[in-house]
């Protein structure tokens, strides 16, 4: 037994098992929120933590580019509703997946919604619409897109807007005479909504304007004429008794204007205003500054996304089609600049029509309950399978060893799926089960081989040539089993992608790491008693 | 097992060897058969539609269930089957409604299934006493406190929250803490679960799952192939994988067990281990050429029974398990189909590929001829 502690397989072996201890227990902080304790480092799928899948699907069949135009596009929208940090994942070249982990109900209906609908889209010059997102198409492909090297230094790059006749021709009657004014590029710019201010801010919104150091989209007009003029928002101001106010919005929502965002948090503007509001049937939403800069307040308040320099006079005449540039001083930027503006362009219009195919949720408690039971039902085959090797060798000494073995596969396994941050979900499972299974096959083989000492003729082998020979078993019948997951790595689906991964992953520790361990320790333990 | 001539000399005295071979494949596609006419049954996912269960204490017939299935025939869903189990943990009914229709609109649906089973909760909703007006940041905190997303609304004196997981006692100490008043919570628990898979889905699935079943086994009979650098052993190898596949896809059938993800998985696992066996076998009778073909078969077939039995034994405990203890069907479904594809590797390895691979040594003949591709050290 000395012989083996001391073998270099043994010891790598050990140094696995504490290592991925420390990595399933987070003791090695893998998962930052989390603490101590086992299985606090790896990481669940749906199956066990709980949620709601959404799955969607595309049209017609996508290029990557289109897919991640597409995927941005939603996740543009998603956090622009104030819904961060949901992981949009294309899936294969027609499926998108949203995985939502702990959301509302109504948040997920939300989502659902979001997803179905289309953003809408508009391109303004002075407040009078230019185009609508449908009017507008933008080139995916290497055709759409440009970039070269700069004269001054830098990146150059541009993309190609195309217009349909109803937007090319409105869109120059916009721009008559409006060269050097500023195209505003709106994704859902509020309907019908009037924006109420604190009187100090209304003050400040007439005089703000650009400076050295602030945003780019004034063109000379003050924040207010941005609001007011430009986004064809209402804007009032709130003062103290607020009875003025309400008297203005009771006239505007005789014109249709019967939704009110006011302008900051319950200390700026009184709830009492919003429930007075509420109980006259206006729909009412607040937008405070938060520790946002003005002209990042103003964006979000009017859906503004860019303003872009009109460089030329349309004349009144169709424009079907525009370029949109800019110069960048990296090529990677001009590269996220380009992907950016073509997100941009076509979020009122997505590239390819999205439908919702399956929805499933699982509950957490019952996704937690099916992970302990799974628990549980491995350390009865962990028992059952020491019993079966106790019935066959009559020996404490080899039962042993194999224990060790299995259960440091499976720790081994789970340690390297929490280092590189894998999804444990049903698949998963089912692939360490499968590993697991062929590695006692294996272990078997391994034991067997090494108690043979010689058969009807009296040739004496060595221990090693043996081991060697039952090697060569458990090579064969694990590249085997590599080769037949390997398929199901390249199928589109990511169904059978964790199985076969944690399968694969599994039977590399075995052989490489865990199995031969078990050769060493085997070997030791019969040379001790020739 | 004894040693003198070793089993397999005393089975092909009584039999030819080559009929013998021949049995363990003409068995598994007669078990297959069936599936051949009527089609495999799929489950939700590889079939697409929809899947809802719902918890109730009302007992359900099968007269009720007929008729639940007539209406929701009418609300306009096809394929509906409705069966009714019993849910361990809640000690509640369990009805499952299963259609190949998915709909939009799902109130026809659940008004439709109310009717029988009471009232359907989609969420865990609690309702509580409350007219007083909500403290700042009460949703934030109390969202903070439970790890989940809560919607709170509040209606006629009553405080409505709805999310996907509350316990009772928790949520009633931190809504009263939130409160600063000693409230009583009402609280529903979820009882009604539904998923959809379109149906284009379901059909892309379907197809990926059998392409992989395919891939595999060319993929591995590669590799077999150039670990024994002979064709015939390397078939022996493959039919094993694939006669152990298709007896567990009759068994399935048999059994009533839906081709689903989880089954779909089941198969793939019964590859790796239907190969291990017969790698054993083959490593050990063909590098082993002085010694005596049926010691070397009976020697191989004590370590390979060994190891099918092992699993065998273990996906008995799990089947066991699942189906009465915690009622996991997925385990109890794989555990099952595992056991099938075990059960027939025992033949399919210790009878057909040893019979194949006598043939094999018995004809050099046929080993010249096979012999396409060989290595020399």
């Amino acid at each position: 037994m000395n012989e083996a502690l001391k073998s270099v397989r043994v010891l790598v072996l050990f140094f696995f098992i504490v290592l991925s201890l420390a990595l399933v227990s987070n003791i090695i902080p893998v998962n930052k929120d989390n603490g101590w304790g086992f299985g606090n480092g790896l990481r669940y799928g749906l199956d066990f933590a709980g949620g709601t899948l959404l799955q969607l699907k595309l049209g017609s069949e996508a290029t990557p580019e289109v897919m991640a135009v597409e995927k941005t596009i939603l996740e543009n929208r998603l956090n622009s509703m104030g819904l961060k940090d949901i992981p949009v994942r294309p899936w294969g070249s027609q499926y998108i997946i949203i995985q939502i982990a702990d959301a509302t109900p109504a948040e997920t209906e939300n989502i659902e919604n979001i997803l179905r609908q289309q953003a809408r889209f508009e391109e303004r010059i002075d407040g009078t619409l230019a185009a609508k997102g449908n009017e507008v198409t933008v080139d995916l492909g290497p055709q759409g897109a440009e970039l070269y090297n700069a004269p001054g230094g830098g990146y150059r790059w541009a993309v190609r807007v195309q217009h349909n006749k109803e937007g090319a021709c409105r869109f120059g009657n916009a721009g008559d005479g409006k060269e050097g004014r500023p195209v505003d590029i709106f994704i859902d710019r509020p309907e019908n909504t009037t924006i109420v201010f604190t009187e100090a801010n209304f003050q400040l919104m007439g005089n703000l304007t650009e400076t050295q150091d602030t945003g780019s989209f004034f063109f000379g007009n003050t924040a207010l004429e941005v609001l007011t003029n430009r986004s064809v928002i209402p804007v009032l101001s709130y003062s103290t008794n607020g009875s003025d106010v309400f008297d203005r919005l009771t006239e505007l929502r005789s014109q249709g204007y019967d939704r009110v965002m006011l302008a900051g948090d319950e200390g700026k503007i009184p709830d009492d205003l919003r429930n007075r509001l509420e109980e006259q049937g206006f729909r009412t939403s607040r937008m405070p500054m938060g520790n946002k800069t003005y002209p990042e307040w103003i964006a979000e308040m009017t859906g503004l996304k860019n303003s872009l320099n009109l460089a030329f006079d349309p004349r009144g005449e169709c424009v079907y089609q525009a370029i949109i540039e800019g110069t960048t001083q990296t090529l990677d930027s001009a590269r996220a600049e380009i992907q950016t503006t073509q997100v941009l362009l076509t979020s009122g219009n997505l590239p390819v029509e999205l439908t919702l195919e399956s929805k499933s949720t699982t509950p957490p408690t019952l996704g937690r309950r099916f992970l302990m039971y799974s628990f549980y039902t491995g350390l009865v085959a962990i028992a059952a399978v020491a019993t079966i090797m106790y019935i066959r060798y009559r020996r404490i000494e080899i039962v042993a060893p194999v224990m060790l073995t299995m259960m440091s596969e499976i720790v081994i396994i789970l340690g390297m799926a929490s280092l590189i941050k894998w999804e444990l979900d049903l698949p998963a499972v089912a692939g360490i089960i499968a590993t697991v299974g062929t590695g006692v096959d294996h272990q078997i083989v391994i034991t067997d081989e090494t108690l043979k000492r010689t058969l009807k003729t009296k040739k004496t082998v060595s221990i090693a040539e043996r081991i060697r020979k039952a090697f060569f078993i458990v090579l064969t019948a694990g590249s085997t089993v590599v080769a037949a997951m390997i398929p199901l790595l390249g199928i589109g689906s990511g169904m059978l992608k964790g199985f076969a991964f944690t399968t694969m992953m599994g039977v590399f520790i075995g052989v490489i790491i865990t199995r031969s361990a078990y050769a060493k320790i085997i070997e030791s333990i019969l040379r001790k008693e020739e | 097992m004894t040693m003198s001539g070793g089993y397999y000399k005393q089975l092909t005295d009584k039999v030819d060897y080559r009929i013998l071979t021949l049995l363990p494949p003409a068995v598994a596609v007669l078990l297959l058969l069936p599936v051949l006419i009527n089609g495999l049954e799929y489950g939700v996912d590889f079939k697409g539609g929809m899947w809802m269960d719902v918890l109730t204490p009302t007992e359900l017939d099968a007269g009720k269930l007929k008729a639940l299935e007539a209406d929701l025939q009418a609300a306009g869903l096809k394929d509906v089957k409705a069966t009714v189990g019993f849910d361990i943990d809640t000690h509640q009914n369990k009805l499952v409604v299963q259609t190949t229709t998915v709909v939009q609109d799902k109130k026809p649906v659940t008004r439709a299934i109310s009717k029988y089973a009471g009232t359907l909760t989609e969420y865990d909703t609690a309702v509580i006493p409350y007219s007083g007006k909500l403290p700042l940041d009460f949703t934030q905190n109390l969202e903070k406190r439970l790890k989940q997303g809560i919607d709170v609304n509040q209606t006629d004196g009553k405080l409505i929250l709805s999310g996907l997981d509350f316990n009772k006692d928790d949520l009633q100490s931190a809504v009263s803490y939130y409160l600063r008043e000693e409230v009583k919570v009402d609280l529903a628990k979820k009882n009604f679960n539904i998923r959809s898979v379109g149906p284009t889905l379901g059909k892309s699935f379907r197809e990926q799952g059998f392409k992989a079943i395919v891939l595999a086994l060319i993929f591995m009979g590669f590799v077999v192939f150039v670990a024994f650098r002979d064709i015939i052993p390397t078939v022996a190898v493959i039919q094993a994988a694939i006669n152990d596949v298709l007896f567990a896809v009759g068994g399935m059938y048999l059994l009533g067990i839906p081709m689903e993800p989880a089954s779909l998985a089941a198969l793939l696992m019964l590859i790796g281990y239907s190969v291990d066996t017969d790698v054993l076998l083959t490593a050990r009778v063909l590098k082993n050429r002085s010694e005596d073909f049926y010691v070397l078969v009976d020697d191989a077939m004590k370590t390979g029974i060994t190891m099918t039995l092992t699993t065998i034994t273990v996906m008995t405990i799990v089947y066991v398990v699942s189906t009465t203890l915690t009622q996991i069907t997925t385990l109890a479904n794989i555990s099952a189909v595992l056991w099938m594809g075990l059960f027939a590797d025992i033949f399919t390895t210790w009878i057909t590929n040893v019979g194949v691979l006598k043939w094999y040594l018995d004809n050099p003949r046929h080993k010249d001829m096979w012999k396409v591709w060989r290595w020399r050290r």
